[in-house]
């Protein structure tokens, strides 16, 4: 919640900006919109225009849009210009964000590609044709990224598409049939005279011959933090390029959302970055209450600060235990997973499970924190830095870790603005952009803490960086218990909140109340959001368009680790095959979210 | 086990000469030395993971020795949403894994595809690969993982080794 003050001239400069831009393109941009309720600013642009007007965004200097947020699309069947392309993107230097739209038609879907601007867009507009079908001319590889590149259904996230899909999900036609002899070998092992491992390059045919290796990892691999597929090229031991192929956790979280009510959909946001399911939680109730306009209850805010933060020391000790477990470091996965084996007790008690947690509500949370939890809470504070430092002895003077951390998976802090990174990989190279910090929410903006920066933009750097937001976690944590004031834990809007489940037992009008809410769902006003929040991945951001029904029309899933994956060719080119672990463990990537 | 004792050493009494069935014995090596298989798919994966950590180690029922290829391991634990995508994969897998194999299919999605009724989401894992065991929860906890181990090596004490399997472990694969 930014101060009076700061909204007025945020205003004025995007007002100074909007000018701008429609006199340098008065055919380009046909309308804009501003929602000043939400600080919202979206711009609608002829989509013949849109790689100047994008040009001119990231280029001029009172504009900087640097970063590129997201780029989706959503689906009019009945408009004549069918499909809509929006695009997020945000100035870090200024701190501000802008949404662009462009309209396609149905019969030539087509629209410029913005991948010469910023890098990062590679992968988002392959997924908007993968999804919706969009071509993006211009683009250097558009092929399908979540879906097999023969996929032959169509386009999922049409308006006309089933959700279970045409058949496609139970066609096992690798399945070997009952009568048939078994196969002389597997599928998948050549024989010995069809093999080819090295692919010689033949305009090479002196006597240094330069031979190419090409090498698959994945989807099944113990490192590969779930489950994602890489084609490396090989030049001896040098990665000279890397492929990733992703989709193989697509579950189809955002067509399965546009036939949920907006409370359903909060056990689904649960799954997608499932180390840390809260901080998902707390991104999509926080999207949904912007829509809605719901102003939380302090206690529920200092309460959501206090869980979204456990979630982060959750989230980096399962990334240091793994990260280390794949550098060679045994010991370290233990000890994290002891204090985090701790930690998950508490959300037991809080909510009654592990791991997908489903604690936070629309307008607050579920449940309030009881005296004995928060006493366990700090007893774990008063330890947990100790325990912190018992990492660092392990790794900080280890030769092997340094040895494998430092100037590995190297990016400059402009590459990583440009390719749209976020969290720790963005930090890690300089850049100190943080949610939490550039635009407040929760109690973040009443408690000290410190927003740690890295210098060289390598693997150690990122290291030291998730360690460093644990003790600034554990500092946020203890100042919010300090300071945690009575109240309400719920929001009182009774439209959209159903009443407490005790009034619900005792009398009949909560009962009918909390009946209509749950089987028909609540009505949010027309309208589209997006809404950003520091996930210990990073930027963590969903889009809603409402049309006013119980049900979103489109949301889109802003992920972190999806975008961090485009950036893994660029981070992995030149480095040794052995350092591909590392450069994977390095971005923190969980598939569920990456994929959805 | 089952297993008979004929005789004492002549010094000290102790157990000297056993006698038992031969298919007990490999049973029982069998069921306390199940290799399972690096293998996570989705969300599963992380309680696997805390199984076999520090609180609840699984390694005290011979399960602990996660492998990195199938070829050296008897157990795959499907901890995960298995998508249309990665099924072929998991049937290669699962081809490739030496005899006995078994399959723990963990938690709702491996079970029946859970909340994702979706176009990409296979229903259930059990449509590609026989499943010896399933263990239900959202994810399910480390405790119910292990006595889905302790409930399978129940099932392998009762295998007939050294007579033929009835075919319709195999056959009985309906799509």
């Amino acid at each position: 919640m930014a101060s009076p003050p700061d909204t007025v001239t945020l205003c004025d400069a995007m007002q100074t900006l909007i000018e701008t831009l429609r006199k340098k393109f008065p055919d380009g941009v046909l309308s804009v919109h501003t929602d000043s309720a939400r600080s919202e600013v979206t711009v609608q642009v002829a989509a013949s225009k849109i790689l100047e007007i994008a040009r001119y965004l990231h280029d001029a200097p009172e504009a900087r849009f640097d970063h590129i947020t997201d780029i989706c699309s959503a689906d009019y069947p009945d408009h004549p210009q069918r499909f809509e392309v929006i695009y997020h993107f945000l100035s870090i230097p200024y701190g501000r964000r802008i949404r662009l739209k462009a309209r396609v038609t149905e019969d030539h879907p087509v629209i410029d590609s913005v991948t010469s601007v910023w890098r990062g867009a590679e992968f988002m507009e392959r997924e908007v044709y993968d999804m919706m079908g969009i071509r993006f001319a211009g683009h250097p590889d558009l092929r399908r990224i979540l879906l097999p590149e023969d996929y032959a259904e169509g386009y999922p996230l049409r308006k006309d598409f089933p959700t279970e899909g045409k058949g496609w999900r139970s066609q096992f036609d690798f399945l070997p049939r009952l009568d048939e002899p078994p196969p002389e070998h597997i599928d998948g092992e050549i024989p010995e005279e069809q093999k080819k491992p090295f692919l010689a390059d033949p305009h090479l045919s002196d006597k240094r011959r330069r031979e190419e290796l090409l090498l698959n990892m994945g989807p099944q691999h113990p490192s590969t933090h779930g489950v994602v597929r890489v084609v490396l090229e090989l030049d001896g031991e040098r990665i000279i390029k890397a492929t990733p192929d992703l989709g193989y956790l697509h579950r189809g979280v955002e067509k399965l959302a546009e036939g949920l009510a907006y409370m359903q959909i909060i056990p689904h946001t649960d799954r997608l970055d499932y180390v840390c399911a809260m901080a998902n939680n707390y991104a999509y109730v926080r999207t949904v209450e912007k829509l809605l306009g719901i102003t939380v209850p302090e206690r529920a805010e200092y309460i959501r600060t206090i869980v979204a933060e456990m979630q982060r020391i959750l989230g980096h000790l399962f990334w240091l235990g793994a990260q280390a477990l794949d550098i060679g470091a045994m010991t370290v996965f233990f000890w994290t997973f002891r204090e985090r084996e701790t930690l998950l007790d508490m959300f037991e008690q809080l909510c009654g499970a592990r791991l997908t947690l489903n604690y936070y509500r629309i307008g607050g949370v579920d449940s309030d924190f009881t005296p004995e939890l928060i006493q366990r809470l700090r007893a774990f504070l008063s330890t947990f830095p100790q325990k912190l430092n018992e990492y660092d002895a392990l790794l900080v003077s280890n030769r092997i870790w340094l040895g494998r951390t430092k100037n590995v998976a190297v990016i400059s802090g402009e590459d990583a603005v440009n390719f749209g990174l976020t969290g720790p990989p963005l930090r890690g190279s300089g850049v100190a952009y943080d949610v939490r910090k550039m635009e407040p929410y929760g109690a973040y903006h009443k408690v000290e803490w410190e927003v740690p920066v890295g210098k060289n933009g390598d693997t150690y750097d990122r290291y030291w960086i998730r360690v460093e937001e644990m003790r600034q976690s554990a500092r946020i944590i203890s100042q919010c218990l300090d300071q945690l004031p009575p109240g309400p834990i719920m929001a009182d809007k009774p439209q959209y909140i159903p009443p407490p489940k005790r009034h619900v037992m005792r009398d009949m009008e909560s009962l009918i109340h909390h009946f209509i809410l749950f089987t028909q769902g609540f009505k949010p006003p027309k309208g589209e959001t997006y809404c950003a929040t520091e996930s210990p991945k990073g930027e963590l951001g969903f889009f809603i368009i409402s049309d006013g029904s119980p049900r979103p029309y489109r949301l889109k899933i802003r992920a972190p680790s999806f975008v961090h994956m485009g950036a893994f060719d660029h981070m992995a080119r030149g480095y040794l095959i052995s350092d591909i672990i590392t450069i994977f463990g390095t971005y923190d990537v969980v598939m569920g979210e990456c994929d959805r | 086990m089952g297993l008979i004792q004929l005789g004492r050493h002549e010094k000290d009494g102790t157990p000297d000469v056993f006698v038992g069935s031969l298919e007990k014995a490999v049973n029982w090596a069998r069921k306390g030395s199940l290799w399972p298989m690096t293998f996570g798919l989705a969300c599963c994966a992380i309680e696997m993971m805390a199984a076999v950590s520090s609180r609840y180690d699984m390694d005290r029922f011979g399960a602990g020795v996660f492998r990195g290829s199938p070829r050296q391991s008897d157990l795959m634990i499907v901890a995960g949403t298995v998508c249309r995508r990665m099924a072929p994969v998991i049937r290669k897998i699962y081809d490739q894994m030496p005899e006995p194999k078994y399959v723990i299919a963990m938690g709702s999605c491996a079970t029946s595809g859970n909340i994702y009724d979706s176009y990409s989401v296979v229903q259930g894992v059990d449509r590609f690969i026989p499943v010896d065991m399933y263990v239900p929860g959202c994810p399910p906890t480390p405790e119910a993982l292990l006595d889905g181990i302790l409930k399978l090596q129940e099932r392998i004490m009762q295998r007939r080794v050294f007579t033929t399997q009835p075919k319709e472990v195999k056959a009985g694969l309906k799509v």
